[in-house]
């Protein structure tokens, strides 16, 4: 096979899933593997225990609460939040999910793994972010939550540690928010995201692939020349690649924060 | 004489109660297509043998760096491992490839393993085998090289500076080739001209086809007889024999190639020959069959990447009317750590000198370099494709500049269609075509007369819209005599191809080719030419598949390359089917007691033309002289099992001008193209597409539709995003589909294609090779670029290749893409 020697467990339950992933000091959780599979396949990550979270239909439901609230299981795919009833409540959610990659990967790859794999690269981390969604996560001792904002810490790192489980994630109603990104072509590697919401209290406009987590600003109105300004005034520091350059990435952030605003002003009512 | 015909917008699909002339130009379903939707091709991975081992190549993670030592042992502690190979070894059991080159080139000493030293990120230093390919993997880490890092070599534009480290010290230095070619008089156009052009630098960039199957083999070595078998997807087994036997020390009967489906080649697969001699070492060595299968970061970094070149110090002289006199350039080649089948690239592109103009004075300057950077191979439109970029970049940016219609420009420039067959300034002979005319189609496909109020719409919606042409020659069936001029003391020249054709016991009718399909449709195409000569259907002629050395059914250019089938390949198969047909009308006039001339092959019999009651089936034939001979006559010199070799009509070249044909056919493709640039980003879509072919008399119209289709999204994806980029240490920074964005279906534009037939004059079928395409989308999508920035500071395309990142710097700073252009008008 293409992987490293690797172990493979197949838990039933969240719990006993909980117990495999604290008791093996490698172990890593795989929801959908369209990320870790491909970098185990690089050999860039080895390890030794894979904990398969396919079976827990736990982590699967799509709930719409009473006050708008839309709760994703993480194992969640993201073909299923664009199918879903109760997820477009928040529509951005099923819009930007059919952004990501092609049909093969979006029936596999799920909505807790492309946050919990945290690339910066990816489409879900400043969405969510922008629309204040709330990470649930448990540990064998017991549950907590995390405000998206938190949850990110650096590439490929989130606030859900060794022995735990992201399971859920709220996001609250609303419906002013937006997205713009520029990929390479229709479906490939992102350049810039950027995720805007007017639905928080305050504009909340927030930058993807510029950084190691989403970048948050919050212009203070949803004027188009305060949102621009406030990019520029992010001091933003992007990676220089062979599909960006920095300068090119720190100009896109700022046209792509203004369509990303605009699209939210239009669906304010 | 040829003649043109306007055929149909689209293909059509036979129907089989409609009357048609012959199978040939129909589109009969394909023989392949069974198998290979159903699963069972044959890929050589798909064969298997007993105790086999795995290859895996331990790599380079240097570009240039000294090899202090190899250490194998900890990997063959393993358990399962079977043995190794390292560059010691194989500079003792082996020659250095030979070389084509004159010196410095010829002086390059290529071996199958780094010997000594490594050139490139991803060359094969030490190989592991072991009973899984996983454990192969694994074991591969587990050896220990110790390397001495060099300064690497990334710019072929410094490669004769002196400060530049040198590749080989053996040659003394990093030029390959380098040489003059002067044609008509460029001093006397330049003097007569009413403008001269300057332009300083065109770069065309690195990058490769990605074909779905990577390169491999399963290698068998008989100890017996001291033979190897490859069951392989070399595309080109006649030359990768002439190179293999050699360093070998085998005469070439040693070698065995076995072809059966190949998932596409491209040119990629025509410098195994490292790779494969490695694994004839190994299987001899452990006396098992091993197999190598090529992983995709693998391909993408260290197997074959198409040349880069960099266009310099340009000068075109114009008359005031928009005639162009020729142009002058000085080429730098970059064909990465080792020549290998270079330096034809130095010659292969004089095949199009002009390109499809009539441009009589032309002076280039060529110069081929070593880099740290993969070896290439001909990929797609090899060489002849950069040179048509730099003639289609001519004429859009001279008609920019001199604010000429770059339609009306081409269409004066054009070689007219009343001048076929047009011999160019070093005397190739274009065949047949009519490029205006087929600019005309594509331009009504693109709806060109409303252009301006496509413009107007894109700019309502913040879009600024571009149209360009790409025109190009996609030249077939190769005069060898052409590396002659490269180096005289050659001995190739001429080209040749084989097929077999057989009738059996049964009356079945057996066809078996040299050529080695990869995806076009051989069996189908042969079958055609075959049921036509002999009054039969297609499902009626069994081709084999693939092919074997071991059919004795090839000779010295035998491959699949390119773009030459429809005439070599299938030259041949109509040449030794009429051998057949001939020998079944005299075998049938002894049976039926009268002279050949009075039997015609029809409906599967062989009967009497004035009473076609009497006749004799082909079972009946094949029966008669296979089983059933006794009593025919002694003298009867008939064996129903015909080979036939055909040979194109070349002469040598004249060395002393660089003069002479270099193909024999010309295809022609015109593209256009409409794009949407996003102004804010540099982000565009190609929003209309029309990509026209003439590639002469079209045996399966279908086929031709889908190389048409494929060379479209090649070079759509070579303009767009496909790049090979390194970095400052030499590493490759786009090494697989990660960062190495090929067109996706959701990328590629709706495609309109159109069509003529201009006969070819000189070939069999009135057939011309087709299938590369001369890169027309590559030079169709940087002209519309150009276009729809042209009211942004009128930057100017300057690189083949053009992501967003880079439009976006043409959009911020016009001015520098300009700074190379110079006019000076009398």
């Amino acid at each position: 096979m293409l992987l490293p020697e690797v172990e493979y467990a197949r838990p039933s339950s969240v719990q006993e899933a909980l117990g495999l992933l604290s008791e093996y000091e490698g172990a890593r959780p795989l929801a959908g593997g369209q990320t870790l599979v491909n970098v185990m396949k690089a050999r860039a990550a080895a390890p030794d225990v894979l904990v398969d979270l396919q079976d827990l239909d736990e982590l699967k439901g799509i709930d719409l609460g009473a006050d708008g609230t839309v709760t994703l299981g993480a194992m969640v795919t993201y073909s299923d939040v664009i199918g879903s009833a109760e997820a477009r409540a928040r529509p951005i959610l099923g819009e930007v999910c059919a952004q990501i990659a092609d049909v093969q990967v979006r029936n596999r790859g799920t909505v807790g793994g492309n946050i919990c794999s945290n690339d910066p690269t990816n489409h879900l981390p400043p969405l969510l972010v922008a629309l204040g969604a709330t990470m649930t996560i448990r540990a064998a001792g017991g549950e907590r939550t995390v405000p998206a904002e938190q949850f990110f810490v650096g590439v490929y790192q989130t606030a859900a540690g060794p022995g735990e489980l992201l399971t859920t994630i709220s996001i609250p109603a609303g419906k002013a928010d937006g997205f713009a990104a520029v990929t390479i072509g229709k479906d490939g590697t992102c350049i810039v995201n950027v995720a805007a919401s007017l639905d928080g209290g305050s504009p909340c406009v927030v930058v993807g692939c510029v950084d190691a987590v989403p970048i948050v600003l919050r212009p203070g109105t949803d004027d188009e020349d305060a949102v621009r300004s406030a990019v520029r005034g992010a001091n933003l520091q992007p990676p220089s690649d062979v599909h960006a350059s920095a300068d090119y990435r720190r100009h896109l952030a700022e046209v792509l924060a203004a369509r990303a605003i605009r699209q939210a002003q239009g669906r304010r009512n | 004489m040829t003649e043109t015909t306007v055929a149909p917008p689209k293909p059509v699909v036979a129907e089989p109660d409609k009357p048609q002339k012959g199978w040939a130009g129909q589109n009969v379903p394909r023989k392949e297509d069974k198998r290979l939707l159903q699963g069972a091709g044959v890929f050589f991975d798909d064969v298997k043998r007993h105790g086999m081992g795995y290859v895996h190549f331990v790599r380079s993670p240097y570009a240039h760096a000294r090899i202090r030592s190899v250490d194998v042992s900890k990997a063959l502690e393993l358990d399962g491992v079977y043995g190794t190979l390292t560059g010691d070894e194989v500079a003792i059991l082996t020659d250095p490839f030979f070389e084509l080159s004159v010196p410095p080139g010829a002086d390059m000493k290529d071996y199958a393993l780094a010997v000594g030293k490594a050139r490139f990120v991803g060359e094969p230093v030490a190989a592991v085998v072991a009973a899984t390919r996983d454990l192969a993997r694994d074991a591969a880490e587990l050896v220990e090289v110790d390397y001495d890092p060099l300064p690497p070599l990334v710019d072929a534009r410094v490669a004769e500076d002196g400060g530049a480290p040198i590749l080989h010290e053996e040659a003394g230095s990093n030029v390959v080739w380098e040489g003059t070619f002067d044609w008509g008089d460029f001093e006397g156009a330049v003097a007569e001209a009413d403008h001269v052009v300057k332009i300083k630098e065109l770069h065309f960039d690195r990058f490769s086809s990605t074909p779905l199957e990577c390169s491999g083999c399963l290698v068998e070595y008989n100890r017996g007889t001291g033979q190897w078998t490859m069951y392989c997807n070399h595309q080109m087994p006649g030359v990768g024999a002439i190179w293999m036997a050699p360093a070998m020390r085998v005469g070439i009967d040693k070698l065995r190639f076995v072809t059966q489906d190949i998932g596409g080649g491209f040119g990629n697969k025509i410098c195994l020959h490292p790779y494969f001699v490695a694994c004839c070492l190994l299987a001899r060595k452990l006396n098992r069959a091993v197999q190598w299968t090529e992983w995709r970061t693998d391909q993408h970094t260290a197997n074959a990447h198409g040349n880069e070149r960099w266009f310099q110090e340009i000068e075109v002289p114009v008359n005031a009317d928009g005639t162009m006199l020729g142009f002058k350039v000085k080429a730098v080649d970059d064909c990465g750590a080792f020549p290998r089948y270079e330096p034809l690239g130095c010659i292969i592109w004089a095949q199009v000198t002009p390109g499809c103009y009539r441009w009589r004075n032309i002076r280039v300057d060529f110069t081929q370099v070593v880099t740290n950077k993969s070896p290439v191979s001909p990929n797609r439109g090899y060489s002849r494709m950069q040179h048509l970029w730099l003639t289609e970049r001519i004429i859009d940016i001279v008609a920019a500049e001199l604010g000429l219609d770059p339609v009306q420009v081409r269409k004066q420039n054009y070689v007219k269609h009343e001048e076929f067959p047009y011999e160019t300034p070093n005397g190739c002979i274009y065949d047949s075509g009519d490029y205006a005319r087929c600019l005309d189609i594509a331009l009504d496909l693109i709806g060109y007369p409303s252009l301006e109020e496509k413009r107007v719409d894109a700019e309502s919606r913040g879009k600024l819209l571009g149209v360009g042409i790409g025109s190009t020659l996609d030249s077939g069936t190769n005069n060898f005599g052409q590396s002659m001029i490269l180096n005289p003391e050659l001995q190739f020249s001429g080209n040749n191809e084989v097929a077999t054709v057989k009738l059996d016991i049964f009356g079945e009718i057996v066809v078996t080719l040299g050529t080695v399909p990869q995806g076009q449709g051989h069996e189908t195409t042969a079958a055609q030419v075959v049921a036509d000569i002999l009054g039969c259907s297609p499902d009626d002629v069994h081709v084999r598949a693939g092919h074997d050395t071991y059919w004795n059914s090839h000779a010295g250019f035998s491959g699949t390359y390119a773009s030459q089938f429809a005439v070599t390949g299938l030259g041949a198969v109509k040449g030794a089917t009429d051998m057949l047909a001939g020998e079944m009308k005299k075998l049938a006039s002894v049976v039926l007691g009268c002279t050949p001339d009075d039997i015609e092959l029809a409906g599967g019999m062989a009967r009497m033309k004035a009473n076609p009651e009497v006749a004799l089936p082909f079972m009946a034939l094949g029966a008669i002289l296979n089983a059933n001979n006794a009593g025919l006559p002694q003298d009867l010199d008939v064996t129903l099992n015909c080979r036939y070799v055909y040979r194109p009509p070349f002469e040598k070249p004249d060395l002393e001008r660089k003069y002479g044909n270099l193909t024999l056919t010309y295809a022609s493709q015109v593209h256009a193209c409409v794009v949407e640039v996003d102004p804010d980003t540099g982000v565009y879509e190609l929003v209309d597409y029309a990509a026209v072919d003439d590639c002469g008399n079209r045996i399966h119209p279908q086929i031709v539709e889908g190389q048409v289709h494929g060379a479209t999204a090649q070079a759509i994806g070579a303009a767009t995003h496909e790049t090979f980029p390194y970095d400052e240490d030499g590493n490759l920074l786009t090494p697989n589909f990660y960062d190495y964005h090929v067109p996706h279906a959701l990328d590629m534009p709706p495609l309109k294609t159109g069509f003529i037939e201009s006969e070819s004059p000189f070939t069999p079928l009135g057939a011309k090779g087709m299938g590369e395409g001369g890169g027309a989308g590559i030079h169709a999508v940087c002209a519309a670029l150009q276009d729809a920035l042209r009211t942004r500071g009128s930057p100017i395309v300057t690189d083949s290749c053009n992501p967003y990142h880079r439009v976006w710097s043409l959009l911020q700073d016009p001015a520098a893409s300009r700074a190379g252009i110079e006019i000076s008008s009398r």
